[in-house]
């Protein structure tokens, strides 16, 4: 038997999700498939909370090698990898993280520019994954529609406050780190969040109005091995990398799914109100954004990848998946 | 060998680095470069050191030292932090000891109003050094002082550690900036009680009983305050504590925004005054650089560091040690506190709190200890190695705010040293008391 | 506090870690100095104008936090060189004192070895911030979202590199002297 040395790297600690299926999904997962042979074991090393890098630093350290596998927060590099934005440019188009995962996974299949994306970074994605699978707004303001959110504060983590400016909502950068205490101490009235977050980091007792607007998910992580360390990997290590990376995926957006359901009722057995969104006022809200996945697309156009066929294909998918579409992103 | 024994060398040639006089930030980015080249390789070495360089100060937690730092200097050239002195001392000055008194509660009213304790030691280095000299107390005790209740800067909120320890165990902001009260007060009560007792007790600790610096020695007493001297001398501070808890707990910014805020106001309260020229304000700007400079430096070094320690797996080797399932509490707690003391030799605060509280949650958590409880005793015990050699960052900056270049770093190490046994005997008591730290039960609420 | 330089102190004078007045490298190190002073300012103004603007006109800046985030680093390395140059980074001074008057020799060679080490770390940094500089240049690398705010980064990472090249000298002139000093010790007493 051969072991193989790992290191894993996240600059959240464990109490975020991303980094808790690393330990409950991925790593048990691995370690699974490569115990049907017992050819190699892998030693893990697990570097979470900053220990190696800050949010963020994992694509870097990735990158150089300074860790082996990493989880990288895409929705936080819109600079560096935008082509992964598409689930944050096609708002409330679907609340189905699985789904999300295995139609970003398939045009990842189909368009090399994914794979082109990460070689810039010298590192291979394994899975395109996410948690955020439905955002809502958790308010410290009653919201009973849409016009509340007028004037209203609002903290996202950057790609989405640009959901939220068009009906007045006026856009604050935070991140799930700090909306806890932005929230609490009114620098944001509200903060773009989904229902898992808000029962893991107890939103509720900042923010006891909870208007469920449907927006929608977005792919959010990927994970990625140096790409040097994985051309010296065996096959067998390599596929049952790729095996755990596709289990944390599905993991993950379970996950969401099941605390995403419970949160409406943690949310009211704490004293919290529930608002449901009124289908027509979504409708108008969805209507009344720029284009921002057509901008995305154009932009995808001008650096030489098939933006459009991208968009369109993904929305397709969507449609063929029956999801609450409230506006066909790549249907002017 | 195995690379955690490695790692455990590293430490050993850090320390010995230092002592033979190299640059700290140095040695401890130098140390890392050829622990993580010998396990991983030069090239890796190499990005470990330019990643650290680019990305371990650049965060909001960061951001809010030169601020509050700005906050201090401009409090101190303007004369407010030396007003508000003088109030604390015209109450306490019959007590023997009692500038120590002083200090340690002006410097407790001036934690509730900064969330990093540099800011303290830089301004009340140059608020009550100076002043104690002045009146014959021993150079040693002086910074001592200085240097031990600069720590509550973090302990009293707002408090830079106390969100931090809170974001990453996804406790409540507020709940822990409660806790930190009653500690606080605690540590205040502590350290004013073991000054009264090194007064009687060791006088020539405290006193310049050698006249070492008898040049500085004034044998005028200070007139006495009126009312209204009173009033006038202490009213700044306490319209800054007002607008800065007021601004916070009120919504209208965050503790991390406040040390600007409290520039700001600050500054007008010094034009106000009359106390600021714009020559001397340039000069608070430059120096806040400096003291920024110097001690960011020393963190990103340290991050270095850190990072190197977890790539030789020494942070894993660590929670090996007690994650036996017949490990009692107790002793799970005394292995932590050990550890964190021995880290904080050499690594800073921060970087000790990422590395050890996720890895000792989980066991704790799974013994069913108080989280809330758990980060304070976290916090005080990390606060130790503000003062503790060689690395000790409260006393560094003291020593970079000194304006009489006779006071070597060493006799502000040995000036703290009974300060930081003072927090020892704390972090012993809420260890033995958990209650200690929910300041409401003190009263039996 | 800093001396003036234009006339500089005289170089018998100076304390033997202390860098001697030097045409060209001087004033752009003090120049970077009060650009680091100007930051801290502009940090603080920056941070007002969002609190106020948010409290008072519902308004926050655009960028407050990314830019505070990228204020820090560029006052650390803008100011960096300076603090090595006027010998104010942090050292335990305990053994350079002891062997200050009795071991002169020993004393300058500690004092070499230190210097370089100082020098061997920055080139180190130096030589890695290259390649991150390039990148961030050419594939227009910026903190912030599409839409909203950007700020470039490639202006941050040059200031790292510079910053870090400028203390990279200053400990090189700094190990100079120190040689020098030996030199001339040895000179003294053969
Ligand atoms: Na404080
Ligand atoms: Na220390």
């Amino acid at each position: 038997q051969e072991t193989v040395d790992l290191t894993v790297v996240s600059g959240f600690s464990p109490t975020v999700a991303a980094v808790k299926m690393l330990q409950e999904s991925f790593i048990p997962t691995v370690n699974e498939e490569l115990a049907k042979t017992g050819n190699y074991e892998i030693n893990w090393q697990e570097a979470f909370s900053g220990t190696l890098a800050t949010p963020g630093g994992e694509l870097e350290a990735v990158q150089t090698g300074l860790a082996d596998v990493g989880v990288i927060v895409t929705a936080i590099h819109s600079d560096k990898i935008p082509l992964y934005l598409i689930g944050y440019v096609t708002p409330f188009t679907t609340t189905d993280m699985v789904l999300v995962h295995n139609v970003v996974d398939g045009l990842v299949e189909k368009y090399p520019a994914f794979n082109e994306t990460w070689d810039k970074f010298n590192q291979v994605t394994l899975s395109a994954s996410g948690i955020a699978d439905n955002y809502i707004v958790c308010s410290a303001k009653p919201i009973e529609s849409v016009d509340d959110i007028d004037g209203l504060k609002i903290g996202g983590i950057g790609p989405n406050l640009r959901w939220v400016e068009p009906i007045g909502g006026v856009g604050v950068n935070a991140n799930l780190g700090n909306f806890y205490n932005m929230t609490q101490t009114g620098v944001t009235d509200a903060i773009l969040v989904w229902g898992e977050s808000v029962v893991s980091l107890k939103f509720y007792e900042v923010c006891p109005y909870y208007f469920n607007a449907n927006l929608g998910g977005a792919n959010t992580y990927a994970v990625n091995v140096n790409k040097q360390k994985w051309e010296t990997l065996p096959e067998e290590v390599q596929s049952a990398l790729e095996t755990g990376a596709k289990a944390y995926s599905v993991a993950i957006g379970e996950f969401a799914a099941t605390l995403g359901e419970r949160a409406i009722e943690t949310f009211k057995e704490n004293g919290g109100t529930v608002v449901q969104i009124d289908e027509q006022e979504r409708l108008e809200w969805a209507a009344t954004l720029p284009n921002i996945a057509q901008e995305w697309a154009d932009e995808m156009e001008a650096q030489g990848i098939p933006g459009n066929d991208i968009l369109h294909d993904y929305m397709s998918a969507m449609r063929e998946a029956d999801q609450p579409i409230a506006r066909q992103w790549d249907e002017n | 060998m195995a690379p955690y024994e490695l790692g455990l060398i590293s430490i050993g040639a850090i320390v010995a680095l230092i002592y033979a006089g190299a640059y700290i930030a140095v040695a401890l980015s130098l140390v890392s470069f050829v622990l993580v080249a010998m396990l991983k390789g030069t090239p890796i070495a190499v990005h470990l050191l330019t990643l650290a360089a680019a990305d371990s100060i650049s965060s909001q937690t960061f951001a809010v030292i030169p601020l509050f730092v700005l906050m201090g200097l401009i409090m101190s050239a303007s004369n407010v932090g030396r007003d508000a002195y003088d109030v604390a001392d015209h109450f306490l000055r019959r007590i023997r000891g009692g500038l120590g008194l002083a200090t340690v509660t002006s410097n407790a009213v001036f934690a509730a109003v900064t969330g990093v304790s540099i800011a303290a030691a830089a301004v009340f280095t140059r608020v009550a050094v100076p002043e104690m000299l002045r009146l014959g107390y021993h150079p040693r005790f002086a910074v001592g002082v200085v240097a031990g209740s600069s720590v509550l800067g973090m302990l009293i909120p707002p408090s830079i550690l106390l969100i931090i320890y809170a974001i990453l165990t996804d406790q409540s902001i507020g709940m822990m900036f409660y806790a930190g009260i009653g500690p606080g007060i605690l540590l205040s009560a502590v350290y004013c009680a073991g000054i009264i007792g090194m007064a009687f007790l060791l006088p020539r600790f405290v006193y310049d009983v050698d006249g070492r610096f008898a040049d500085l020695h004034a044998s005028s007493d200070r007139p006495r305050l009126s009312a209204l001297d009173v009033i006038r001398k202490g009213g700044p501070l306490i319209l800054l504590i007002v607008i800065v808890l007021g601004g916070i707990y009120g919504g209208v910014f965050t503790p991390t925004e406040a040390g600007a805020i409290g520039s700001f106001a600050a500054l007008i309260i010094a034009i106000a005054r009359r106390s600021l020229t714009l020559k001397s304000f340039w000069n608070v700007l430059l120096e806040t650089g400096h003291i920024t400079a110097s001690v960011c430096f020393l963190i990103i070094a340290a991050t270095m560091y850190s990072r190197a320690l977890t790539v030789a797996g020494v942070p894993f080797w660590l929670s090996g040690l007690v994650s036996g399932e017949g490990d009692s509490f107790l002793l799970v707690m005394l292995v932590y506190i050990v550890v964190i003391l021995l880290l904080g030799t050499i690594i800073d605060s921060v970087s000790i709190i990422l590395i050890m509280v996720p890895l000792f949650l989980p066991i704790l958590n799974g013994m069913g200890a108080d989280i809330v409880w758990f980060g304070i005793v976290t916090i005080i015990t990390v606060e130790i190695g503000l003062l503790t050699p060689p690395l000790g960052m409260a006393c560094f900056v003291i020593k970079g705010s000194l304006p009489d270049n006779r006071i070597k770093l060493g006799d502000i190490f040995s000036g703290a040293a009974p300060f930081a046994l003072m927090m020892l005997f704390v972090v012993a008591l809420i260890v033995s008391f958990p209650d200690l730290v929910y300041v409401g039960r003190w009263f039996g609420m | 506090m800093a001396n003036n330089p234009s006339t500089g102190p005289d170089e018998e004078t100076l304390p033997s870690d202390h860098s001697p007045w030097i045409p060209g490298l001087t004033p752009a190190v003090t120049g970077m100095n009060m650009v680091g002073a100007v930051v801290v300012l502009a940090m603080a103004v920056i941070v007002n104008v969002d609190v106020l603007g948010r409290w008072l006109f519902n308004a926050p800046l655009d960028g407050a936090v990314e830019l505070t985030e990228m204020g820090i680093v560029a006052i650390v390395y803008l100011q960096l060189a300076h603090a090595v140059a006027v010998g104010k980074l942090t050292r335990s001074e305990m053994l350079l004192e002891l062997t200050e008057r009795r071991l002169p020799r020993l004393n300058l060679a500690l004092r070499l070895a230190f210097n370089l080490m100082g020098a061997f770390v920055l080139a180190v940094i130096v030589y890695g911030q290259v390649p991150r500089l390039i990148s961030a240049w050419e594939n227009g690398f910026y903190k912030g979202n599409p839409g909203i705010f950007r700020a470039p980064m490639w202006p941050l990472e040059a200031i790292l590199l510079i910053g870090a090249a400028f203390a990279l000298v200053q400990f090189l002139v700094l190990a100079w002297r120190n040689a020098g000093l030996m030199r001339d010790l040895g000179r003294a007493r053969p």
